[in-house]
């Protein structure tokens, strides 16, 4: 019956079942090779001490290690320590700035908005690294006047050190998700406690706090799964330091001598696990904060709370946060970039300033591999996602074909999947599948479309859901068959969802170094691994100038492709 | 319920099927092929070059050049095997050691032949022969080197030594305190002022040799309590050594403190030890190489006469006997001791005292 009226709308001559039965089909196949074939091989790998899931030889080996290696009990204590302590900390900056800047009387907040997002942009290898020249022991920006004035310096090679760089990078994720929850927060108890005259501080503590702490619940955690997938801090910081968690040693284990495939596999299970969990608790802790919704369809203009004197101390806090996150790491990552040999700044230093660096990596094969290769792959991979996850939008959305819940279930499984562990789920795919992509910009592409459907395909819902069905109906029966009304009715009405998601897409495959750091080979080199792999060979101030300019080529885009954008979305 | 798993059901049936009734990945033949060439002993250098030119310019012009050597110094060699080749191209992958094999045994077992050179310590460079993924060839000029800086059967040559010696920042080192042995790092006075690269077993490895096993533990140990900084990179550690992040290191790439102290004006010395132990960068062809001509073509290169003068001219130590380093003073003060593929044999054990001396995770 559900085919029949799929058919009927779509306007298909072949008999009504084989059109909604031939996307779902093709499309599972597609999703199926992206997500399940991973996961299968991974779980595969880790269970067997053979080169690839056809050789497969039994083994508990490699959990035997990861569960009683007596390292494995600090492995899983870092990893959650690490986890928590980077998501309380992003929370409490971005909840901080969120509130200030939705929900007090704090002046030029727009420009203060713009400063909070403004660390979303910078990759995590890049805001890594500059803390790296910032918190060295001896001699970091931050460690060598106090090592000069007070004989003590504060080690970045810590875990609290990786948690101060992770918790910062990810701030501006919490602030997002946290103004949307000022700004949308129903106001009325709020200013029946102010007509009770409470002070700012009781309202907030009594009152807002209370209201909020089911979102912001499910807010840490969202942080928390985004810590502990993380590679670069763990892989820049933990490393050096000798602080392990899942994805550090997921790669040294692949990365000592002689490398351990089923091992890292193993590790990457576990990495997998826990995420998954993280993300079931968050959906339930969602499903709760339903019950407690304070947000409903009406327009709410909340209150501003009057900070009086306090605004000095808001604005001093900000401008703080501003320095912190912003001016000292871009500061820090100019001043290198334009030395030869990293010293912490003196006259002697600052006269010796070269280009040399930018030189470089103007003239570098490498790097400008890289460069087009990001390029590429970001483009490939935006267009790909888009066009694959608005059919299945469609599909889930629009018709009552079987197995569509599944669909969407198999889109969205990835974002529980780790770029690292996505990476060794890959290596042991191309172990066993006689598919020669190991090693080419085509096993990235398949790594980044997979990571990234999730985000495709809650854009498209989200799009199509919108989009009344009347239209589609009323092409239907001007005899459109299903194709032309997809593309000349439901395409440019999906427009701007679709352009949003390709940007966004786009961007964070500029980014990404989890996945791609196990996977690319020198043909295929991306920015983000071209950065890492400088670091391996010490060039610190090579890869500064490489990080100023991937800096201002994100921004430039992003600026680009706004514009670009917001037309395309004033067009639709 | 049971029609959604059904449909869940068939679908990862199809994958399997997708997977299954093919081939198993290639696995690389456990015996090196041997294709030494007869003409290399007869004709000389030059003509090999000459002739193996022609024919990589046919085959491409490309290669792929699996190297540790950092990218600053191979931006310097490469170019001049450019000018003398224009039409060849190196593509240049370069890691440490350990993340170098790790790549090229994940290509080879994925069924990839990316790469035609592979170079490094001696140590990986066994372990991919050992694996079969390369293949024996005799080169030229193979009578120019030491007979530690090759395998006679032509399973590897080294082009370059790293002489492995303690580094110095000068300016912060303690007053009062000198290093010229091993044991010099022991000193209490160095504590929390000592840096350890986290893969130098080799290192403990030699001075087990050197200084007999009772007497190398000890040394470790010792160099444990002083609570060194555990890096990963040897350039990277002598970079921050000059810039004064510690004062002293267990081992650092000699050419580097040499081109720190000569090329950058750093304050960096090195202690003179008896002996030197000098780490042989082998290199090796790959046994499917996409390039063979382009590879063979550059391994040629790169022991010959030019090629060697290329690598003395970074401050590195080229292995032809016939070519003097840039910097003599990084080997004229002691003899030498070359670190041997015998070593290997030992490694494991090496390898889990090396990490639980110095508490590497």
């Amino acid at each position: 019956m559900a085919a029949t009226t799929v058919a009927r709308r779509a306007g298909l001559r072949f008999p009504a079942w084989r059109a909604d039965m031939l996307i779902v089909g093709a499309a599972a196949l597609i999703l199926g090779y992206l997500t399940v074939v991973p996961l299968a091989m991974l779980l595969l790998g880790s269970l067997s001490s053979g080169s690839s899931a056809l050789d497969f030889q039994f083994t508990l080996a490699n959990f035997q290690r990861v569960l009683t290696d007596r390292a494995s009990v600090e492995l899983l204590a870092n990893s959650v320590m690490y986890g928590v302590g980077s998501a309380l900390l992003a929370f409490a900056i971005g909840t901080g700035v969120a509130w200030a800047v939705e929900r007090s009387d704090v002046p030029g907040r727009s420009v203060w908005y713009g400063i909070a997002l403004i660390p979303l942009i910078v990759p995590g290898i890049v805001h890594t690294i500059a803390w790296l020249f910032l918190l060295s022991p001896n001699i970091g920006w931050i460690n060598a006047p106090l090592k000069a004035l007070f004989g003590f310096s504060v080690s970045i090679y810590s875990l609290p050190g990786m948690i101060w760089i992770e918790g910062l990078h990810t701030a501006p994720l919490a602030f997002v998700l946290m103004s949307a929850a000022f700004r949308t927060m129903d106001p009325s108890l709020e200013e029946a406690a102010a007509a009770s005259r409470a002070n700012p501080w009781k309202t907030f503590r009594h009152v807002t706090l209370p209201l909020l702490l089911p979102t912001a619940a499910s807010v840490v955690l969202i942080l928390f799964v985004r810590a502990i997938e993380g590679f670069e801090v763990p892989a820049i910081i933990g490393l050096p330091g000798q602080i392990y968690v899942y994805t550090s040693r997921i790669y040294t284990s692949l990365n000592q001598y002689p490398p351990n495939f089923g091992l890292s596999a193993a590790y990457g299970t576990m990495l997998l696990v826990i995420s998954v969990l993280g993300l079931l608790l968050h959906n339930r802790m969602v499903r709760r904060t339903e019950r407690f919704a304070t947000v409903t369809g009406k327009a709410y203009r909340p209150r501003r709370v009057e900070l009086g004197r306090f605004r000095f101390i808001a604005i001093a806090a900000m401008a703080l946060y501003a320095v912190v996150a912003i001016a000292l790491p871009l500061l820090v990552l100019i001043y290198a970039s334009l030395v030869r040999v990293y010293t912490v700044p003196s006259l002697e230093s600052l006269g010796e300033l070269t280009l040399r660096n930018y030189q470089f990596i103007a003239t570098d094969d490498l790097t400008r591999r890289a460069l087009g290769n990001s390029l590429m792959l970001g483009a490939a991979a935006a267009t790909v996602v888009v066009a694959l996850t608005a059919i299945i939008a469609w599909v889930t959305i629009r018709t009552r074909a079987p197995g569509r819940g599944l669909l969407d279930f198999l889109a969205f499984v990835p974002i529980t999947i780790p770029g690292i562990v996505l990476g060794i789920s890959l290596i042991w795919v191309y172990f066993t599948i006689p598919i020669r992509i190991y090693g080419t910009l085509w096993i990235l592409l398949v790594a980044y479309v997979t990571r990234y459907l999730p985000y495709g395909i809650r854009s498209s819902s989200a799009g199509i859901v919108q989009i009344h069905r009347e239209l589609e109906e009323a092409a239907a029966v001007a005899g459109a068959r299903w194709w032309p009304t997809f593309r000349r009715v439901l395409l440019p009405l999906l427009r701007p969802a679709l352009v949003g998601a390709w940007i966004y897409i786009f961007i964070i495959s500029l980014r990404e170094l989890g996945s791609s750091v196990l996977l690319y080979s020198s043909d295929s080199v991306v920015l983000a691994v071209r950065i890492f792999d400088l670091r391996d060979s010490g060039n610190y101030t090579t890869i500064a100038a490489l990080s100023v300019f991937l800096i201002v080529l994100l921004v430039a885009l992003v600026s680009i492709l706004q514009r670009l954008g917001g037309r395309t979305m004033r067009e639709a | 319920m049971q029609r959604k798993l059904a449909v869940a059901l068939a679908i990862v049936g199809l994958m399997f099927a997708a997977c299954g009734g093919t081939t198993p990945s290639t696995q690389a033949s456990p015996t090196a092929t041997a294709t030494a060439s007869a003409k290399a002993t007869a004709e000389s250098a030059d003509a090999v070059m000459a002739r193996l030119y022609e024919a990589a310019k046919a085959e491409g012009g490309q290669v792929a050049f699996y190297s540790s050597t950092n990218t600053d110094d191979a931006a310097k060699i490469l170019p001049a095997f450019h000018t003398k080749f224009p039409g060849m191209k190196v593509t240049h992958t370069r890691k440490s050691g350990e993340a170098l094999v790790q790549q090229l045994v994940t290509e080879k077992t994925a069924g990839q032949d990316l790469y035609d050179v592979v170079e490094t310590n001696l140590f990986e460079v066994a372990f991919v022969i050992e694996k079969g993924f390369t293949q024996k060839y005799v080169t030229a000029s193979a009578g120019d080197f030491p007979a530690e800086a090759r395998a006679a059967d032509g399973s590897w040559i080294a082009a370059r030594f790293n002489n492995d010696l303690p580094g110095i920042n000068t300016t912060k080192m303690p007053a009062g305190v000198t290093v010229k042995t091993w044991k010099d790092l022991c000193n209490p006075a160095l504590s929390g002022k000592i840096a350890v690269e986290q893969g130098d077993v080799v290192v403990y490895s030699a001075l087990r040799k050197i200084l007999g096993d009772a007497e190398a533990q000890n040394v470790l140990k010792c160099i444990a309590a002083n609570k060194p900084s555990l890096r990963s990179g040897h350039t990277d550690m002598a970079n921050l050594l000059a810039a004064g992040e510690f004062a002293v290191t267990l081992s650092s790439n000699g050419h580097r403190l040499a081109q720190l102290k000569y090329e950058e004006n750093k304050p960096i010395d090195w202690a003179k030890t008896d002996p030197i132990i000098t780490d042989v960068q082998a290199m090796a062809i790959s046994n499917k190489p996409k390039n063979p001509n382009g590879a063979k073509l550059l391994l040629e290169w790169l022991v010959s006469p030019d090629g060697q003068k290329a690598i003395a001219s970074t401050g590195r130590v080229p292995a032809s006997g016939k070519v003097p380093p840039k910097y003599p003073d990084l080997q004229n003060f002691a003899k030498i001791f070359f670190v041997s593929d015998a070593l290997r044999a030992d490694f494991t054990k090496d390898s889990e005292f090396w990490r639980t001396t110095l508490g590497i995770k």
